[in-house]
């Protein structure tokens, strides 16, 4: 079921780099959004920006009655998001999209999170390791100004591994890397993953040879964010079709797929 | 003072207010159901069908511009005959009237459509789609030119006892002259505008923001225009003109309605504030109870216009 809610801005605040996370209090959502799913926030009030812009929900608390976004100042929309002050008011629609599978019965997962795709990823963390799931995750960061989104991922108890581009912290490079020097008996049972495409097309080949299912969270440009404009269009495996694939809307049969279903353009 | 009366008849379609959504922003109506109870709107205008499924075109299909939006979607839907068996089924059920916007790349394929969906029950009316712009055959191609918008209305018209709407592009110079055509070829009313063909380049890339290179250009920045329009079409046709481009709110419902427009129909609008429709049939009430209009024909094409010597 989804609805409009108005959430109350009680932080907003930069994580270093262009990053920013707000934490809004919006009970409605905060009780019953879903790990991978997100919200559709209205960061205008006026015709321009026009639309309204999508975000994973980082994390939650449903007692606390907050949710918590993680983003990036990549355009005008959450430019002007950014200076936004605790206090206000936005509107938003929750809770949108499909989520992690998180009713699993395994004991290792493999939690890979690249720059804005770490967004959808701190909740789901929480979620698998209070079911006792041993949790590594993997970070891949532009550079270590961000380094209190490591800290928030080993406070949920994971193990983390870091990769920047300019190697301020962890390795020096892309965090797939870690991928290829995974040894066999590291080998996890899942893998979850949400980050650039070229990365996420990484984690498909590795975990394609490696026999390991999973799924990731994909981002396309968004007009409605309920299913009504066909505009996130994304290629998805499709027996019903001839050429095996069909176009599917990240916002409602996404933004979680399985990984094995997307096909991406190389 | 009573409630004013906002029914409105598009022919034998009969809307209890004026306000219906746009094709392509609506879904098949499930999209905003959540939100709000549809049996509110005027009318529900779904997503195109084509008579075979076609997949879309490319992403992006979708890209933000000043107070406005381009898309190019590329008409993606299952097809007429899983819309019948997957959609219609419900959309029947539903206490408003179901309007289906229609799109061939053949005359023939109008024809087929509409004769298929004449034999479907619980569907009100058909909306002939000659202006999409973002398919490389038929589309838009069918109406730019008076001549070919009048072949394609009256063979539909030989198809079906139902309701026919035009829905005519801006991509024009003289879109009245279009109108005039489709009511002669015997449509019962005309819907305008649809998308103002547009583009839109990333300067880093150089690339196009759309993958279809250009696309659509809708929301608050294109309001002018189809006012200017809805004027113009509304003065020369007999029958009603729904109007859209850009309405958001019910200021710019009325203003539209002033203009000329019988009905109003919401299409980007949606994408802002999702129970969009219902706050302007809302504002649309009380703005004519304010000014103590009884029914809608109290406003409909009631600019006030000064000749100047």
């Amino acid at each position: 079921m989804i609805f409009q809610e108005s959430g109350l801005i009680a932080a907003n605040e930069s994580v270093g780099d262009r990053f920013y996370r707000m934490a809004l209090f919006a009970p409605r959502t905060a009780s019953k959004v879903k790990p991978g799913q997100f919200i559709h926030l209205k960061c205008s009030d006026t015709a321009d920006p026009l639309l309204r812009r999508p975000f994973s929900v980082y994390d939650w608390d449903e007692k606390k009655k907050m949710i918590t976004i993680l983003y990036a100042v990549v355009g005008r929309g959450t430019e002007m998001m950014s200076k936004m002050k605790s206090g206000e008011k936005v509107n938003l629609m929750a809770p949108l999209g499909t989520s992690f599978s998180i009713d699993v019965n395994f004991n290792e997962a493999l939690v890979i999170g690249g720059g804005c795709g770490i967004g959808p990823l701190l909740g789901l963390v929480k979620q698998l390791v209070k079911k006792g799931i041993e949790t590594t995750t993997l970070l891949g960061m532009k550079t270590g100004q961000t380094s209190i989104l490591i800290d928030d991922f080993l406070l949920a108890g994971a193990t983390v591994k870091v990769a920047t581009n300019d190697g301020s912290i962890g390795i020096k490079g892309h965090v797939t890397e870690f991928l290829e020097n995974t040894e066999k008996k590291e080998k996890p049972d899942f893998v979850y993953a949400c980050g650039p495409n070229p990365m996420l097309v990484s984690v498909q080949k590795w975990a394609r040879k490696q026999h390991i299912p999973g799924e990731i969270s994909i981002e396309e440009k968004m007009g409605c964010g309920t299913g009504a404009c066909l505009s996130c269009a994304c290629r998805i495996q499709s027996q019903d079709n001839e050429d095996g694939w069909d176009y599917k809307r990240v916002c409602v049969e996404g933004p979680v797929f399985s990984l094995e279903e997307v096909i991406f353009d190389e | 003072m009573n409630n004013p009366d906002l029914r409105v008849s598009i022919g034998e379609i009969h809307m209890k207010n004026p306000v219906m959504t746009a094709s392509g922003t609506y879904g098949y109506g499930e999209a905003y159901s959540d939100l709000y109870d549809v049996n509110f709107l005027g009318a529900m205008v779904v997503k195109g069908i084509t008579p075979e499924p076609r997949k879309g075109n490319p992403p992006p299909r979708i890209a933000e511009t000043p107070a406005g939006i381009l898309n190019a979607i590329g008409l993606q839907n299952p097809g007429v005959e899983k819309f019948i068996l997957d959609e219609v089924p419900r959309l029947m059920k539903l206490q408003v009237p179901v309007i289906v916007n229609m799109s061939a790349n053949t005359i023939e394929g109008y024809q087929r459509l509409a004769r298929r969906l004449d034999e479907v029950e619980g569907l009100s009316g058909l909306e002939v789609n000659i202006s999409c712009p973002n398919v490389k055959q038929g589309g838009q191609a069918f109406g730019t030119d008076p001549k070919t918008a009048h072949e394609v209305v009256s063979k539909v018209r030989k198809e079906t006892k139902r309701p026919i709407i035009a829905k005519l592009t801006p991509n024009v110079t003289n879109i009245a002259s279009i109108a005039v055509s489709v009511e002669d070829a015997g449509a019962d009313a005309v819907s305008l505008i649809n998308t103002l063909l547009g583009m839109a380049i990333d300067i880093k890339s150089k690339r196009p923001l759309l993958g279809n290179v250009v696309g659509g250009l809708s929301g608050p920045a294109v309001k002018p225009v189809a006012v200017r329009m809805v004027w113009e079409t509304a003065q020369v046709v007999n029958i009603p003109v729904i109007g859209m481009g850009g309405i958001t709110s019910w200021q710019d419902a009325v203003e539209f309605m002033i203009a000329g427009a019988s009905a109003v129909a919401i299409g980007t609008g949606n994408f802002t504030n999702p129970v969009a429709a219902v706050d302007i049939i809302d504002g649309i009430c009380a703005y004519m109870k304010e000014n103590n209009m009884e029914k809608t024909t109290d406003l409909v094409g009631k600019v006030s216009i000064e000749t100047i010597e």
